[in-house]
């Protein structure tokens, strides 16, 4: 059985909530806490699987209650339930809180969230990545495109499309935008098609927020990996996108692409401890990756990705895409945002290697995409632009 | 000697001039003396004459220069009076206009000459003429007033708000006039007003929607929670039912008579159900009018305005449902730059007017059959955005089509309408969103109003 504490300075809405959520009595025991003052002393006391908290109560906030969650017990799925937050507050709290969910919602709606970030943190099996991802409140950005940005938003003539573009060469900003838009941040979370239309909808003042209130990292890319790792994310979203051809069917390809190594970005940036030594072996050429990667952990940077990305509530269909760019290929995935992702990442381990064998799976994932005809094309963009980026 | 004396004794006496000694010489003295003072008294004389001839001329040209002087003023007063954008007037007693500047023409479109000798209040307001009369009195009693506000019509029609100061004089029996249009100012202060007014309501909109949204989700939990607890009694009350044979259940009867209990089991879940529904729709209806208010967001942004217009039609809904049944047509629109709390607004007063002009014809032809229907269009047609909100009301009389965006135009009863609602129209779509405003109407048919909006708008300087 699994144990949820419910948080708000009002009686009635804990109250009820842990009556709504009678129905799933046998998976889950509810605890309820009158007030922020109240969870921190159950939380000190006791442990508890998952945290909903209110975001605005007196003496102690949302913010403390789930800080302190977080401290206790960094995979304690965190939550926030509020009927308004404002941006400074909200940008604060997605550094403690993994999703936000507005009042009134259902009870069915917040034991589904909850039992969606439970299972994808217990999908990590090593408690060292698991707490990594957990905890993880945001990633820093890059010095240089928080330059570029800010100076950007500044100026009276920036566009959209500017903007959009300097945000797809950051991966953190990426994660954060799709996070902020997918969010019940500021009232109903929003379905977007692309990273363009997230900055037009989030304004051009909460992209400039979003970026303020953003950590630039100083640390020293120790594994010199991230540079090269964004660069590579652009080449592939553009692959992506080529591929896609703008089918609705196949949307956020380019946007899967583009946070499609974030776990290798967060393991290599937050525990070099450990994934130095996976990477080395794997650049040493001992093993394919994802195998080192489960022999270490127990799970692949892939699903790492997946569920950070899962966690902070971004589309599934970018999650789902991620977690799948190196498997392959699924009969359902037919025509799907996920295949599309994976046949431009086979397209990329082609071009990059010496031998240039065609990979195993790239012609089926290609039919299922009805792209057959278009592979000799595609083949010579992905020669042609990540040879180049292989050989500078 | 005077040399006047010394020459007339030479010409009497020749050569042979009298002795200057004895009586003889005295007398000639003393008339020589008379000559020299007789000279100083006509010098002095002809000096005197001079001395005024110049005095004369020095006047006479002061006083040429007084006339130019004055010609040139009046001149002057001439020219103020014609460039003056004011309307400049000169009425006598009986109000009636015995001079008008040249703006009347240029500004209100009254030639001089068409109002000359007419009565002045005939133009006022029918509303403003005791405002009119007051200032008469006014004007009477302390000869001067500033400051008096009255509609004038102008020419073509429209009311235009004025301030007027005047001077009244007595000995000429003339009253001065000067008058200024200030509807421009009038109509920015009321739209400030406005824009105050919903900033103000916009942020305890915000404040009110976290206190509803608290018990809503209590209100909601609750009722989830009895449904299903309903539910398992029910199935429960089954269970145990199942268990009875039929001695036991014909004893029982009669209590489950009592109780009602068929009567309970049907309409206990569905009350449970519909408050459910309620608790939804009061859910729905304070997000619209958190995002409809808005305060946090006075610049330009990405909208759909389909999700716009759903909201507007939320908010609209209890003036519309009783008047007609409302048809929705969306299109898949581009996100457009816009100010999206302006354009609600907008949706919002043309909804409420479409909904008034179906009630209007209602009123005017009861008992006749009609469909009334509210039909909102959106359209992505080339480059532009386009939202058209039909009605099938009285329709608007082509006389009063030009006139309808008028500010203070309105055709309401007094108290209903403010004459605001469709200048906001033009000025959110056209001033603010560089669109236009197509309006078509049939007498007896309805009214469409077509909102075009481009998608690209030529990018306003920062404030």
């Amino acid at each position: 059985m699994r144990r949820l504490l419910l948080v708000d300075d009002e009686p009635q809405v804990v109250n009820a909530l842990k009556k709504a959520l009678r129905p799933w009595r046998d998976d889950w025991s509810v605890d309820v806490a009158e007030g922020g003052q109240a969870a921190l002393d159950v939380l000190g006391r006791e442990a508890f699987d998952a945290v909903v908290s209110d975001a605005r109560m007196p003496d102690v906030d949302g913010e403390a209650v789930l800080d302190f969650a977080r401290l206790k017990a960094p995979s304690t799925v965190r939550l926030v339930l509020s009927g308004q937050v404002d941006a400074k507050k909200g940008h604060r709290l997605a550094l403690v809180a993994h999703q936000f969910l507005s009042k009134p919602s259902t009870g069915a709606a917040i034991l589904a969230a909850v039992e969606e970030c439970c299972r994808l943190t217990e999908s990590l099996g090593d408690a060292r990545v698991r707490e990594l991802v957990t905890s993880l409140g945001n990633l820093p950005i890059g010095p240089r495109v928080y330059h570029r940005i800010s100076s950007l938003i500044d100026s009276p003539t920036a566009s959209v499309e500017a903007v959009a573009e300097v945000i797809e060469e950051d991966v953190a900003l990426t994660a954060s935008l799709l996070r902020f838009v997918s969010s019940a941040f500021f009232g109903l979370p929003r379905r977007v098609e692309s990273l363009k239309e997230a900055v037009a909808i989030v304004g051009m003042e909460r992209v400039r927020e979003l970026v303020l209130m953003s950590e630039v990292f100083s640390a020293t890319d120790s594994l010199g990996l991230v540079a090269q790792l964004q660069k590579r994310g652009l080449t592939r979203a553009r692959l992506a996108r080529l591929i896609s051809d703008g089918s609705p069917m196949t949307n956020l390809a380019g946007e899967a692409a583009l946070l499609s190594e974030i776990g290798i970005y967060v393991l290599s940036l937050r525990r070099p401890d450990f994934y130095a030594p996976i990477w080395a072996r794997f650049q040493a050429g001992e093993a394919p990756l994802a195998e080192l990667e489960r022999e270490s952990f127990g799970c692949t940077h892939a699903q790492v990705g997946a569920a950070l990305l899962g966690l902070w509530g971004i589309p599934q269909t970018v999650v789902n895409a991620v977690s799948w760019h190196h498997e392959p290929p699924s009969p359902a995935a037919e025509l799907d945002t996920r295949t599309v992702l994976a046949l431009a990442t086979a397209l990329e381990e082609e071009a990059v290697t010496e031998t240039q064998k065609p990979r195993p799976h790239v012609d089926e994932l290609a039919a299922q995409l009805h792209v057959t005809a278009r592979m000799p094309t595609l083949r010579a963009f992905a020669r042609e632009n990540f040879r180049r980026e292989v050989g500078s | 000697m005077h040399p006047l004396l010394t020459r007339q004794l030479k010409r009497f006496f020749k050569d042979a001039p009298p002795a200057l000694d004895g009586p003889m010489g005295q007398l000639l003295t003393a008339i020589s003396d008379a000559y020299v003072a007789g000279d100083e008294e006509r010098a002095l004389l002809d000096r005197a004459v001079t001395e005024s001839a110049k005095e004369l001329e020095e006047r006479n040209s002061a006083l040429l220069f007084d006339i130019a002087r004055r010609d040139r003023a009046e001149g002057e007063r001439d020219a103020f009076f014609r460039t003056s954008a004011d309307l400049l007037c000169i009425f006598d007693e009986r109000l009636r206009y015995t001079q008008v500047s040249p703006s009347w023409e240029q500004s209100m479109g009254y030639s001089a000459t068409s109002l000359v000798g007419t009565e002045c209040l005939a133009l006022v307001h029918p509303e403003d003429r005791k405002v009119g009369h007051r200032m008469w009195a006014e004007l009477q009693a302390a000869g001067k007033v500033t400051g008096i506000e009255m509609r004038v019509r102008a020419a073509a029609g429209d009311w235009r708000w004025t301030s007027w100061a005047a001077s009244y004089d007595r000995g000429r029996k003339l009253i001065f006039g000067v008058g200024r249009d200030v509807t421009a100012e009038r109509t920015m202060a009321r739209e400030l007003a406005q824009a105050q007014k919903l900033e103000a309501i916009g942020q305890l909109a915000s404040g009110v929607a976290h206190e509803i949204n608290t018990p809503v989700q209590f209100i909601g939990d609750n009722l989830s929670f009895l449904t299903d607890s309903m539910k398992d009694l029910i199935t429960y009350l089954e269970a145990v039912h199942g268990t009875l044979d039929d001695a036991q259940r014909a004893k029982l009867e009669p209590a489950a008579k009592k109780a009602d209990l068929e009567y309970l089991r049907e309409e206990v879940p569905r009350s449970l159900s519909e408050s459910k529904d309620g608790v939804r729709r009061v859910a729905e209806l304070v997000r619209a009018l958190k995002e409809f208010a808005h305060p946090d967001k006075p610049e330009l942004e990405h909208a759909d305005l389909n999700r716009a217009l759903e909201r507007s039609l939320v908010l609209a809904r209890g003036e519309l449902k009783h008047v007609a049944k409302v048809e929705t047509d969306f299109q898949q629109l581009p996100a457009l730059r816009c100010h999206v709390g302006g354009l609600s607004q907008v949706f919002l007063n043309l909804l409420v007017n479409a909904a008034h002009a179906i009630e209007e014809r209602a009123v005017k032809q009861p008992g006749t059959d009609w469909v009334r229907c509210i039909t909102v269009k959106t359209r992505h047609v080339g480059n532009e955005v386009r939202v058209s909100i039909s009605d099938t009301g009285n329709g608007i009389p082509p006389e009063l089509r030009e006139r309808i965006f008028e500010p203070f135009f309105t055709t309401k009863p007094v108290g209903k309408g403010s004459g605001q609602g469709l200048p906001l129209v033009r000025n959110v779509v056209i001033a603010q969103h560089q669109g236009r405003v197509e309006l078509e109407s049939e007498v007896g048919v309805g009214t469409t109003f077509t909102l075009c909006l481009p998608l690209e708008q030529k990018r306003q300087e920062a404030a």
